[in-house]
């Protein structure tokens, strides 16, 4: 794509480009100093950025900044826990592997968010110094619930399934303000779909874990949602990793959010165990297809959504009181 | 020619008892002494006239050249199948096929067996358009037409906008409960071990598309909307028996479907289908990583399905991010159903051109 040659045939057809874009020298400005960042590969994207900022000046172009922000700490919040795997022990190889891979694409995500934040004119909030947060969900007291989980596996693992699952809902829930602005939309969405994958991951080697603490294969037999998920939220997971009310627990992961006051239409916060999706009920008498299938299978083929309130409630414990992080 | 009445001159015809064509009799009539009329007989063939008259029989000095008969026009009385798509062989039953010099389908020339004077049959052309289609038989005898046949068409159209979008997702939750549907009944499957933890992922997997199929099927419904119609799948190039041929198909698919609903959510307006569909990728990104962890340990990300290490090749604008970005691919329905339609039969293959 030549970038110039475009610019320049939409001024012809909008004279006025110009001065909404500040100017052409300092979109050029602008761009040159993403083109450190950036590779050509990552152009499209920029493009998409600055036109959003040239004609989307508005609220929603403001909430998309604001909505890409609060993924933004959600990921800080990722990766600053994949800096502790160093400290687990008896660790199996594959294990290793895994967490290592996931560590790889939270640190990914932070440097492609930040980028694509400062391309739409915002400013990428700055990554905490790591004793920002209390992965024991103490608020700042490291003598939370999950005390050890630096070193011990088990404990690691209860917390990373959590922080994943509250990820995934946290993306969905963030799609209805991105979808104003298309290239966001998708780009948030393509993060989504690699955050599931995680969470899948975390919740298979639990599952070996905790069904034959075995080194390879990873798959063990599902067995208590809390101990031994599934790969997919069954119900609510009756809790999650660590069931209880909040602070300190996962039960709110899985639980309804709130509806956004004077966000999009119909979009409900649903409980993971919601078996009903656009009106449509899914049970038994759905079709003859489905007439034998286990409930648990209705709940589990669909994911929820939830609000960003909600997420910094259940995130809160995390970070330090003070820190006004969450 | 058979049928055609002759005139002959001479004299002494009178009493003629008999009129001879070779060895065939032939009708005729004795207008005087000098002339007689006769008729060619169906049967007869060129050959020499031998009349019996009361004077004695008489033999022409040269042979009476009889000319073929004219072939009949033929006629149509059914097609079968009515309804047939493109390269597909189709069998028309009628009269007077024995000769046929042409058949086509409105008007474009089809290759055609004659099996007999009552029967031919003939491959519709790979060009047919799709709907009601004009068939013509041609002989030296003449043309027989028929209105019979319907050209199918190749692919199903997924339609515009809202409509075009869920028929495309619920075309791709088809093609992959259909996928496991057939997976649950080869012996791969059939050989695990009740309870086992791959054969409970199987039946999840199984369970979760068929009710994503059957969500979209209602609410598309419920919209007051028809749904495309159930499509025909072809796995022939899976092994149903073979762990690592259905592990690896199963890779594709998945993979595929989160890729696919990656993309086209930014055609969706209303933002309940756009919070819809990532309820639903989700859970098929689930699926991914543990299939993929059954074809290999610890292959839930890669490369060639996220900008881990490298960056993304995806013709679709808004994925081209930079390596290290770890941003799964997002495709086009295009890109998609270039994959899909390859488990897809003829008739049931996709056409999304209506998704923009």
């Amino acid at each position: 794509m030549n970038f110039f040659h475009l610019l320049s045939e939409l001024e012809q057809l909008d004279p006025e480009l110009g001065e909404r874009l500040d100017s052409r020298r300092a979109v050029f400005k602008h761009l040159g100093g993403m083109g450190q960042k950036l590779t050509a590969a990552a152009l499209p994207l920029a493009i998409g950025a600055i036109f959003n900022k040239a004609y989307g000046q508005t609220p929603a172009g403001l909430q998309v900044v604001e909505a890409l922000n609060f993924a933004l700490k959600l990921e800080y919040l990722e990766l600053s826990l994949y800096k502790y795997r160093a400290s687990l022990t008896g660790l199996s190889a594959p294990i290793t592997t895994s967490l290592n891979l996931i560590a790889a694409d939270e640190a990914n995500h932070v440097a492609f968010l930040r980028t694509i934040i400062s391309a739409m004119g915002g400013t990428p909030i700055a990554e905490p110094p790591l004793a920002l947060f209390d992965f024991t969900a103490g608020i700042g007291s490291m003598q939370g619930p999950y005390i050890g989980f630096s070193t011990n596996p088990a404990v690691f693992l209860v917390v990373a399934q959590a922080l994943e699952d509250l990820g995934v809902r946290a993306y969905k829930g963030l799609t209805p303000t991105l979808m104003t602005n298309k290239t966001m939309l998708t780009a948030a969405l393509n993060i989504h779909s690699i955050e599931a994958r995680h969470s899948a991951q975390i919740r298979a080697i639990r599952r070996a874990l905790a069904t034959s603490a075995s080194t390879p294969p990873s798959q063990g037999v599902p067995g208590s949602p809390n101990a031994a998920p599934k790969s997919w939220v069954s119900g609510t997971d009756r809790g999650g990793p660590a069931p209880g009310s909040a602070p300190f627990y996962t039960s709110p992961i899985y639980e309804a959010g709130n509806k956004v006051i004077g966000g999009p239409e119909d979009i409900m916060f649903h409980q993971e165990a919601n078996t009903i999706h656009l009106g449509v009920a899914l049970t038994n008498n759905l079709s003859a297809a489905v007439a034998n299938f286990p409930l648990a299978a209705f709940t589990e083929a669909f994911d929820e959504g939830l609000d960003v309130t909600t997420v910094s409630t259940i995130a809160r414990p995390f970070v330090l009181h003070s820190s006004k992080f969450f | 020619m058979p049928g055609a009445t002759i005139t002959l001159t001479g004299s002494g015809f009178t009493g003629t008892t008999s009129l001879l064509l070779g060895t065939v009799a032939a009708t005729f009539t004795v207008v005087n002494d000098t002339t007689i009329t006769f008729t060619v007989p169906a049967s007869a063939q060129t050959a020499a006239l031998t009349l019996t008259t009361p004077g004695g029989v008489i033999t022409s000095a040269s042979a009476f050249t009889v000319l073929p008969a004219p072939a009949s026009a033929p006629t149509i009385t059914n097609v079968s199948p009515a309804s047939a798509l493109p390269n597909a062989v189709v069998t028309v039953v009628g009269t007077n096929f024995t000769g046929a010099t042409a058949v086509t389908v409105n008007g474009t020339s089809a290759t055609f067996t004659v099996t007999s004077s009552t029967m031919l049959t003939f491959v519709v052309p790979t060009a047919s358009v799709a709907g009601a289609a004009t068939l013509v038989i041609a002989t030296s005898g003449g043309t027989a037409t028929s209105t019979g046949l319907t050209v199918l068409p190749t692919t199903v159209s997924v339609g515009t906008g809202k409509l075009g979008v869920l028929n495309y997702v619920y075309a791709l939750e088809q093609l992959e409960a259909d996928f496991y549907t057939q997976v649950r009944a080869g012996s791969y499957y059939t050989g695990l071990a009740t309870g086992s933890a791959e054969k409970l992922i199987l039946d999840d997997l199984f369970y979760h598309e068929v009710i994503h199929r059957e969500f979209f099927k209602a609410d598309i419904k419920v919209s007051r909307n028809t749904p495309i119609p159930d499509l025909r799948t072809t796995f022939s190039t899976v092994n149903f028996n073979d762990r690592a041929s259905v592990l690896n198909t199963a890779k594709v698919l998945e993979d595929l479907g989160v890729a696919a609903y990656n993309g086209v959510s930014q055609y969706l307006a209303e933002p309940a289908y756009v919070f819809l569909m990532a309820k639903i990728v989700s859970v098929e990104a689930r699926h991914a990583a543990m299939i993929r962890d059954l074809v290999a340990e610890s292959t839930f990300v890669g490369n060639d399905i996220a900008t881990v290490t490298s960056a993304s090749t995806s013709s679709v604008a808004t994925n081209n991010a930079p390596a290290r970005s770890s941003l799964e691919r997002a495709l086009s329905p295009q890109e998609v159903v270039a994959i899909a339609n390859t488990f897809l039969a003829d008739g049931s293959k996709l056409d999304v051109s209506g998704i923009r």
